[in-house]
Protein backbone atom coordinates (compact mmCIF):
# COMPACT_ATOMS: atom_id res chain seq x y z
CA UNK A 1 0.00 0.00 0.00
CA UNK A 2 1.95 3.48 1.09
CA UNK A 3 4.30 2.58 3.26
CA UNK A 4 6.75 4.51 1.65
CA UNK A 5 9.18 3.78 3.87
CA UNK A 6 9.79 0.34 3.02
CA UNK A 7 13.34 -1.14 1.86
CA UNK A 8 13.73 -2.22 -1.90
CA UNK A 9 12.84 -5.79 -1.64
CA UNK A 10 11.03 -6.12 -5.12
CA UNK A 11 12.06 -8.54 -7.39
CA UNK A 12 12.98 -6.62 -10.43
CA UNK A 13 12.08 -8.87 -13.01
CA UNK A 14 8.61 -8.57 -11.10
CA UNK A 15 8.40 -4.23 -11.47
CA UNK A 16 9.15 -4.92 -14.89
CA UNK A 17 7.70 -8.03 -16.16
CA UNK A 18 4.52 -5.86 -17.65
CA UNK A 19 6.65 -2.72 -18.94
CA UNK A 20 6.55 -2.83 -22.64
CA UNK A 21 9.97 -0.69 -22.64
CA UNK A 22 12.42 -3.32 -23.95
CA UNK A 23 15.59 -2.68 -21.41
CA UNK A 24 13.98 -2.70 -18.44
CA UNK A 25 14.16 -5.95 -17.83
CA UNK A 26 17.95 -5.62 -16.93
CA UNK A 27 18.78 -3.45 -14.62
CA UNK A 28 15.34 -2.09 -12.99
CA UNK A 29 15.72 -1.32 -9.25
CA UNK A 30 13.00 1.08 -8.84
CA UNK A 31 14.18 2.42 -5.57
CA UNK A 32 17.00 2.46 -6.41
CA UNK A 33 15.86 5.03 -8.85
CA UNK A 34 17.12 8.62 -6.51
CA UNK A 35 20.84 7.60 -7.38
CA UNK A 36 22.44 8.61 -10.32
CA UNK A 37 21.69 6.37 -13.38
CA UNK A 38 25.35 5.33 -13.77
CA UNK A 39 25.24 4.21 -10.60
CA UNK A 40 22.37 1.69 -10.82
CA UNK A 41 23.96 -1.28 -11.88
CA UNK A 42 27.82 -0.82 -12.30
CA UNK A 43 28.52 -4.67 -13.37
CA UNK A 44 27.73 -3.54 -17.07
CA UNK A 45 29.70 -0.67 -16.95
CA UNK A 46 32.68 -3.53 -16.90
CA UNK A 47 31.70 -4.83 -20.26
CA UNK A 48 34.71 -4.79 -22.41
CA UNK A 49 34.88 -1.59 -24.46
CA UNK A 50 35.58 -3.28 -27.62
CA UNK A 51 32.23 -4.76 -27.96
CA UNK A 52 29.20 -2.90 -28.85
CA UNK A 53 27.64 -0.72 -26.28
CA UNK A 54 26.03 -1.60 -23.32
CA UNK A 55 22.30 -0.57 -23.52
CA UNK A 56 21.98 2.70 -22.27
CA UNK A 57 21.23 2.86 -18.71
CA UNK A 58 17.22 4.13 -17.89
CA UNK A 59 16.42 7.36 -16.44
CA UNK A 60 15.33 7.79 -13.58
CA UNK A 61 11.91 8.63 -14.81
CA UNK A 62 12.26 5.50 -17.11
CA UNK A 63 12.55 3.50 -14.15
CA UNK A 64 9.99 4.98 -12.42
CA UNK A 65 6.89 5.01 -15.47
CA UNK A 66 8.00 0.82 -15.32
CA UNK A 67 7.29 0.49 -12.00
CA UNK A 68 4.59 2.81 -12.19
CA UNK A 69 3.07 0.50 -14.67
CA UNK A 70 3.06 -2.37 -13.44
CA UNK A 71 1.38 -1.33 -10.07
CA UNK A 72 -1.06 -0.09 -12.35
CA UNK A 73 -1.18 -3.68 -14.05
CA UNK A 74 -1.65 -5.00 -10.93
CA UNK A 75 -4.31 -3.14 -10.01
CA UNK A 76 -6.39 -3.29 -13.52
CA UNK A 77 -5.73 -7.07 -13.37
CA UNK A 78 -6.66 -7.31 -9.64
CA UNK A 79 -3.88 -8.69 -8.41
CA UNK A 80 -4.20 -7.32 -4.90
CA UNK A 81 -0.66 -8.41 -3.34
CA UNK A 82 1.20 -7.48 -6.06
CA UNK A 83 -0.02 -4.04 -6.12
CA UNK A 84 0.57 -3.77 -2.24
CA UNK A 85 4.08 -4.81 -2.92
CA UNK A 86 4.68 -2.81 -5.97
CA UNK A 87 2.86 0.13 -4.00
CA UNK A 88 5.10 0.06 -1.09
CA UNK A 89 8.29 0.89 -3.34
CA UNK A 90 6.28 4.27 -4.86
CA UNK A 91 8.95 6.69 -2.45
CA UNK A 92 7.78 9.55 -1.74
CA UNK A 93 9.73 11.29 -4.09
CA UNK A 94 8.03 10.02 -6.52
CA UNK A 95 4.91 10.91 -5.14
CA UNK A 96 3.30 13.78 -7.13
CA UNK A 97 5.30 12.32 -10.18
CA UNK A 98 2.54 9.18 -9.55
CA UNK A 99 -0.17 11.11 -9.54
CA UNK A 100 0.60 12.50 -12.72
CA UNK A 101 1.26 9.18 -14.30
CA UNK A 102 -2.02 8.27 -12.95
CA UNK A 103 -3.98 10.93 -13.87
CA UNK A 104 -2.98 10.70 -17.65
CA UNK A 105 -3.89 7.09 -17.10
CA UNK A 106 -7.19 7.79 -15.28
CA UNK A 107 -7.76 10.54 -18.15
CA UNK A 108 -7.06 8.05 -21.23
CA UNK A 109 -9.41 6.26 -19.73
CA UNK A 110 -12.46 8.63 -19.13
CA UNK A 111 -11.60 9.33 -22.84
CA UNK A 112 -12.03 6.02 -24.15
CA UNK A 113 -15.27 5.43 -22.44
CA UNK A 114 -16.85 9.24 -22.93
CA UNK A 115 -14.76 11.55 -24.78
CA UNK A 116 -13.95 14.39 -23.12
CA UNK A 117 -17.49 15.79 -22.75
CA UNK A 118 -19.26 13.09 -21.08
CA UNK A 119 -22.63 13.01 -21.34
CA UNK A 120 -24.02 13.70 -17.86
CA UNK A 121 -26.66 10.84 -18.04
CA UNK A 122 -24.03 8.32 -18.70
CA UNK A 123 -21.84 10.15 -15.57
CA UNK A 124 -24.73 9.70 -13.25
CA UNK A 125 -25.38 5.69 -14.34
CA UNK A 126 -21.26 5.57 -13.68
CA UNK A 127 -21.88 7.44 -9.96
CA UNK A 128 -25.04 5.13 -9.10
CA UNK A 129 -22.65 1.61 -10.57
CA UNK A 130 -20.10 2.65 -8.17
CA UNK A 131 -22.42 3.63 -5.05
CA UNK A 132 -23.87 0.49 -5.48
CA UNK A 133 -20.32 -1.41 -5.31
CA UNK A 134 -18.45 0.31 -3.07
CA UNK A 135 -21.23 1.15 -0.69
CA UNK A 136 -20.30 -0.46 2.34
CA UNK A 137 -16.73 0.45 2.50
CA UNK A 138 -15.92 1.47 5.84
CA UNK A 139 -14.84 4.88 6.89
CA UNK A 140 -11.15 5.43 7.36
CA UNK A 141 -10.08 4.51 10.97
CA UNK A 142 -6.32 5.29 11.11
CA UNK A 143 -5.91 8.30 8.62
CA UNK A 144 -2.42 9.01 10.32
CA UNK A 145 -0.48 5.64 9.72
CA UNK A 146 1.95 6.82 7.37
CA UNK A 147 4.75 4.43 8.66
CA UNK A 148 2.60 1.29 8.84
CA UNK A 149 0.27 -0.83 5.97
CA UNK A 150 -3.39 0.91 7.12
CA UNK A 151 -4.86 -2.09 4.68
CA UNK A 152 -4.29 -4.47 7.75
CA UNK A 153 -5.14 -1.56 10.20
CA UNK A 154 -8.00 -1.17 8.70
CA UNK A 155 -9.18 -4.30 8.12
CA UNK A 156 -8.63 -5.15 11.97
CA UNK A 157 -10.32 -1.46 12.84
CA UNK A 158 -13.57 -2.07 10.78
CA UNK A 159 -16.28 -5.23 10.40
CA UNK A 160 -16.30 -5.55 5.97
CA UNK A 161 -19.39 -5.89 4.94
CA UNK A 162 -20.25 -9.25 2.75
CA UNK A 163 -18.44 -9.30 -0.21
CA UNK A 164 -15.88 -6.65 0.66
CA UNK A 165 -12.83 -9.43 1.57
CA UNK A 166 -13.62 -11.56 -1.61
CA UNK A 167 -12.85 -8.45 -3.92
CA UNK A 168 -10.14 -5.91 -1.88
CA UNK A 169 -8.79 -5.23 -5.37
CA UNK A 170 -11.93 -2.64 -6.08
CA UNK A 171 -12.08 -1.78 -2.68
CA UNK A 172 -11.52 2.20 -1.85
CA UNK A 173 -9.92 2.72 1.51
CA UNK A 174 -8.06 -0.87 1.37
CA UNK A 175 -5.94 -0.22 -1.76
CA UNK A 176 -5.76 3.60 -2.06
CA UNK A 177 -2.06 3.36 -2.11
CA UNK A 178 -1.14 6.87 -1.35
CA UNK A 179 -3.67 8.10 1.02
CA UNK A 180 -2.24 7.98 4.10
CA UNK A 181 -0.86 10.66 5.79
CA UNK A 182 -3.01 12.97 4.95
CA UNK A 183 -6.65 12.04 5.07
CA UNK A 184 -8.53 13.26 7.14
CA UNK A 185 -9.70 11.94 10.48
CA UNK A 186 -13.17 12.58 9.60
CA UNK A 187 -13.28 11.35 5.97
CA UNK A 188 -16.00 9.23 4.74
CA UNK A 189 -16.46 6.14 3.24
CA UNK A 190 -16.52 5.97 -0.30
CA UNK A 191 -18.28 8.79 -1.92
CA UNK A 192 -19.83 8.28 -5.45
CA UNK A 193 -19.70 11.72 -6.27
CA UNK A 194 -16.53 12.66 -5.64
CA UNK A 195 -15.31 9.85 -8.26
CA UNK A 196 -17.64 11.26 -10.98
CA UNK A 197 -16.31 14.73 -9.91
CA UNK A 198 -13.04 13.73 -10.67
CA UNK A 199 -13.99 12.38 -14.12
CA UNK A 200 -15.97 15.80 -14.96
CA UNK A 201 -12.39 17.57 -13.31
CA UNK A 202 -10.40 16.17 -16.38
CA UNK A 203 -13.41 16.95 -18.70
CA UNK A 204 -13.25 20.55 -18.42
CA UNK A 205 -14.64 21.29 -14.64
CA UNK A 206 -11.31 20.96 -13.62
CA UNK A 207 -12.48 22.91 -10.59
CA UNK A 208 -13.68 19.76 -8.75
CA UNK A 209 -10.22 18.92 -8.56
CA UNK A 210 -9.89 21.28 -5.28
CA UNK A 211 -13.30 20.04 -4.17
CA UNK A 212 -11.47 16.50 -3.22
CA UNK A 213 -8.51 16.09 -1.08
CA UNK A 214 -5.52 15.30 -3.34
CA UNK A 215 -4.84 11.84 -0.97
CA UNK A 216 -8.30 10.72 -1.61
CA UNK A 217 -8.21 11.16 -5.43
CA UNK A 218 -6.12 7.93 -6.10
CA UNK A 219 -8.52 6.06 -4.60
CA UNK A 220 -11.45 7.75 -6.85
CA UNK A 221 -9.55 6.97 -9.82
CA UNK A 222 -8.98 3.34 -9.12
CA UNK A 223 -12.68 2.76 -8.66
CA UNK A 224 -13.50 4.67 -11.64
CA UNK A 225 -10.97 2.32 -13.79
CA UNK A 226 -11.54 -0.96 -12.22
CA UNK A 227 -14.99 0.00 -13.26
CA UNK A 228 -14.31 0.80 -16.73
CA UNK A 229 -11.49 -1.74 -18.00
CA UNK A 230 -11.89 -5.38 -17.86
CA UNK A 231 -9.63 -6.85 -15.58
CA UNK A 232 -9.26 -9.40 -18.61
CA UNK A 233 -7.42 -6.48 -20.35
CA UNK A 234 -4.50 -8.06 -22.15
CA UNK A 235 -0.70 -6.98 -22.58
CA UNK A 236 -1.33 -5.29 -25.76
CA UNK A 237 -4.20 -3.51 -24.58
CA UNK A 238 -2.67 -2.09 -21.52
CA UNK A 239 0.93 -1.40 -23.42
CA UNK A 240 -1.44 0.58 -25.71
CA UNK A 241 -3.25 2.49 -22.91
CA UNK A 242 0.13 3.49 -21.18
CA UNK A 243 1.59 4.34 -24.39
CA UNK A 244 -1.40 6.70 -24.90
CA UNK A 245 -1.41 7.75 -21.28
CA UNK A 246 2.38 8.68 -21.40
CA UNK A 247 1.56 10.44 -24.73
CA UNK A 248 -0.92 12.45 -22.31
CA UNK A 249 1.31 13.15 -19.61
CA UNK A 250 4.04 14.32 -21.64
CA UNK A 251 1.18 17.16 -22.45
CA UNK A 252 0.28 17.71 -19.37
CA UNK A 253 3.67 18.61 -18.50
CA UNK A 254 4.95 20.58 -21.62
CA UNK A 255 1.08 21.91 -21.12
CA UNK A 256 2.06 23.18 -17.60
CA UNK A 257 5.95 23.77 -18.42
CA UNK A 258 4.46 26.70 -21.12
CA UNK A 259 2.08 27.96 -18.48
CA UNK A 260 4.68 28.41 -15.68
CA UNK A 261 7.29 29.98 -18.34
CA UNK A 262 3.99 32.50 -19.11
CA UNK A 263 3.31 33.02 -15.59
CA UNK A 264 7.40 33.54 -14.99
CA UNK A 265 7.57 35.90 -18.04
CA UNK A 266 4.19 37.98 -17.33
CA UNK A 267 6.42 38.50 -13.24
CA UNK A 268 9.30 39.58 -15.09
CA UNK A 269 8.44 42.24 -17.46
CA UNK A 270 5.46 43.80 -14.80
CA UNK B 1 -43.65 24.23 23.76
CA UNK B 2 -44.27 20.79 22.36
CA UNK B 3 -41.90 19.10 19.95
CA UNK B 4 -43.62 20.25 16.89
CA UNK B 5 -43.68 23.64 17.66
CA UNK B 6 -40.23 23.78 18.64
CA UNK B 7 -39.41 22.22 15.55
CA UNK B 8 -41.30 24.53 13.59
CA UNK B 9 -40.33 27.72 15.02
CA UNK B 10 -36.50 26.11 14.54
CA UNK B 11 -36.98 25.87 11.24
CA UNK B 12 -38.90 29.63 10.60
CA UNK B 13 -35.75 30.51 12.48
CA UNK B 14 -33.41 29.04 9.48
CA UNK B 15 -35.81 30.41 6.81
CA UNK B 16 -36.09 33.50 7.89
CA UNK B 17 -31.93 34.01 8.60
CA UNK B 18 -32.22 34.11 12.31
CA UNK B 19 -29.38 31.96 13.19
CA UNK B 20 -28.57 32.79 16.75
CA UNK B 21 -32.19 32.11 17.79
CA UNK B 22 -32.22 28.99 15.84
CA UNK B 23 -28.69 28.34 17.79
CA UNK B 24 -30.08 28.93 20.84
CA UNK B 25 -32.89 26.80 20.36
CA UNK B 26 -30.99 23.80 19.20
CA UNK B 27 -29.14 24.31 23.09
CA UNK B 28 -32.55 22.50 23.81
CA UNK B 29 -32.93 19.41 21.87
CA UNK B 30 -32.13 16.36 22.40
CA UNK B 31 -30.22 13.94 19.67
CA UNK B 32 -33.33 12.74 18.43
CA UNK B 33 -34.38 15.98 17.85
CA UNK B 34 -31.50 17.01 16.10
CA UNK B 35 -31.90 14.48 13.60
CA UNK B 36 -35.47 15.62 13.12
CA UNK B 37 -34.22 18.92 12.79
CA UNK B 38 -31.81 18.18 10.10
CA UNK B 39 -34.86 16.01 8.08
CA UNK B 40 -36.83 19.37 8.47
CA UNK B 41 -33.87 21.22 6.62
CA UNK B 42 -33.75 18.37 4.02
CA UNK B 43 -37.28 18.80 3.28
CA UNK B 44 -37.73 23.11 3.58
CA UNK B 45 -34.74 22.59 1.52
CA UNK B 46 -36.84 20.39 -1.34
CA UNK B 47 -39.90 22.78 -0.95
CA UNK B 48 -37.49 25.89 -1.98
CA UNK B 49 -35.66 24.17 -5.16
CA UNK B 50 -38.70 23.39 -6.42
CA UNK B 51 -39.05 27.10 -6.95
CA UNK B 52 -35.76 26.33 -8.94
CA UNK B 53 -36.06 23.10 -10.59
CA UNK B 54 -39.84 22.23 -11.03
CA UNK B 55 -41.95 20.35 -8.74
CA UNK B 56 -41.44 16.27 -7.16
CA UNK B 57 -38.46 17.22 -5.39
CA UNK B 58 -37.98 14.48 -2.51
CA UNK B 59 -41.45 13.06 -3.98
CA UNK B 60 -40.43 11.10 -7.66
CA UNK B 61 -39.00 13.94 -9.79
CA UNK B 62 -37.10 12.99 -12.49
CA UNK B 63 -33.21 14.08 -13.30
CA UNK B 64 -32.42 17.51 -12.43
CA UNK B 65 -32.17 20.13 -15.62
CA UNK B 66 -28.14 19.83 -15.64
CA UNK B 67 -27.55 23.17 -17.24
CA UNK B 68 -29.61 24.45 -15.06
CA UNK B 69 -27.80 22.65 -11.90
CA UNK B 70 -24.59 23.88 -13.36
CA UNK B 71 -25.67 27.58 -13.39
CA UNK B 72 -27.05 27.42 -9.63
CA UNK B 73 -23.89 25.42 -8.09
CA UNK B 74 -22.13 28.23 -9.99
CA UNK B 75 -24.23 30.76 -8.10
CA UNK B 76 -23.45 28.56 -4.73
CA UNK B 77 -19.56 29.25 -5.86
CA UNK B 78 -19.68 32.68 -6.08
CA UNK B 79 -21.76 33.60 -2.85
CA UNK B 80 -19.55 31.24 -0.78
CA UNK B 81 -16.27 31.44 -1.93
CA UNK B 82 -14.90 33.60 0.99
CA UNK B 83 -16.48 31.09 3.54
CA UNK B 84 -14.42 29.50 6.06
CA UNK B 85 -14.08 26.73 6.61
CA UNK B 86 -14.78 26.26 2.82
CA UNK B 87 -17.64 25.06 1.63
CA UNK B 88 -18.61 21.22 0.64
CA UNK B 89 -19.77 21.99 -2.92
CA UNK B 90 -19.67 18.38 -3.97
CA UNK B 91 -22.25 17.87 -0.77
CA UNK B 92 -24.20 20.25 -1.89
CA UNK B 93 -25.00 19.27 -5.81
CA UNK B 94 -25.01 15.75 -3.95
CA UNK B 95 -28.35 17.05 -1.59
CA UNK B 96 -29.77 18.80 -4.91
CA UNK B 97 -29.31 15.50 -6.86
CA UNK B 98 -30.57 13.93 -4.30
CA UNK B 99 -33.92 15.32 -4.73
CA UNK B 100 -34.26 14.66 -8.46
CA UNK B 101 -34.11 11.35 -8.58
CA UNK B 102 -30.18 10.46 -7.45
CA UNK B 103 -31.38 9.18 -3.78
CA UNK B 104 -27.88 7.12 -3.14
CA UNK B 105 -25.97 10.84 -3.72
CA UNK B 106 -26.58 11.71 0.42
CA UNK B 107 -26.49 7.38 1.00
CA UNK B 108 -22.78 7.21 1.77
CA UNK B 109 -21.38 5.32 4.89
CA UNK B 110 -19.77 8.31 6.95
CA UNK B 111 -21.95 11.33 5.72
CA UNK B 112 -25.53 10.22 6.06
CA UNK B 113 -28.28 12.46 5.35
CA UNK B 114 -28.71 13.55 9.01
CA UNK B 115 -25.39 13.80 9.47
CA UNK B 116 -23.24 17.22 9.85
CA UNK B 117 -21.85 17.54 6.13
CA UNK B 118 -25.06 16.83 4.31
CA UNK B 119 -27.28 19.18 6.69
CA UNK B 120 -25.26 21.88 6.18
CA UNK B 121 -25.67 21.18 2.28
CA UNK B 122 -29.32 21.19 2.58
CA UNK B 123 -29.43 24.24 4.22
CA UNK B 124 -27.25 25.90 1.72
CA UNK B 125 -29.18 25.29 -1.02
CA UNK B 126 -32.60 26.46 0.87
CA UNK B 127 -30.39 29.30 2.26
CA UNK B 128 -29.46 30.39 -1.27
CA UNK B 129 -33.32 29.70 -2.51
CA UNK B 130 -34.81 32.24 0.03
CA UNK B 131 -32.65 34.92 -1.25
CA UNK B 132 -33.18 34.51 -4.46
CA UNK B 133 -36.90 34.33 -3.68
CA UNK B 134 -37.53 36.95 -0.93
CA UNK B 135 -41.37 35.89 -0.71
CA UNK B 136 -40.13 32.69 0.73
CA UNK B 137 -38.33 34.45 3.77
CA UNK B 138 -41.72 36.56 4.04
CA UNK B 139 -43.78 33.19 4.13
CA UNK B 140 -42.10 31.25 6.12
CA UNK B 141 -45.19 29.44 7.18
CA UNK B 142 -46.19 28.28 3.92
CA UNK B 143 -42.52 26.72 3.51
CA UNK B 144 -42.80 24.80 7.26
CA UNK B 145 -46.21 23.11 6.15
CA UNK B 146 -45.34 22.09 3.20
CA UNK B 147 -41.82 20.95 4.67
CA UNK B 148 -44.08 18.93 6.95
CA UNK B 149 -46.32 17.90 4.40
CA UNK B 150 -43.39 16.20 2.47
CA UNK B 151 -42.24 14.52 5.79
CA UNK B 152 -44.83 12.70 6.04
CA UNK B 153 -45.04 11.38 2.74
CA UNK B 154 -41.69 10.10 2.74
CA UNK B 155 -42.89 8.23 6.21
CA UNK B 156 -45.88 7.23 4.96
CA UNK B 157 -45.29 6.94 0.95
Amino acid sequence: MSDNRTGPSADPNTVTQTDSQPDTQTHAQPDTANAAPQQAAPQQQAAPQQTAPADPQPTARETHTALFRAHATARLRGDTAEALKLAAQIGEAQRISHHVFLIALFTQAVYDEFGDRPDPDDLAALTERLHRRHRHQPQRRNPSHSDSDPGPALAAATAPAPGFAAAPITGFATVSDTDTATASANAPGFVAIRAEALVRAVCGESQWFNEIPLAEQPGYMWAVMNELIDPSITDTELAQRFSDADELRTEIFRTAGEAITAATGTEESA
Amino acid sequence: MTPEQRQREHLTYLITGDLTAAADLREQFADHSRTSAAEHVRAAAAVCLEFRFGPGAGRGAGAIDRDELAAFMSEIRQSNHDIKPSLDLLAVEAAVRSLYGEPHLVESPGIDVFGDAFASAFYTALRHQVRAHPWLAANPGYVVDRARQLMMFWLLG
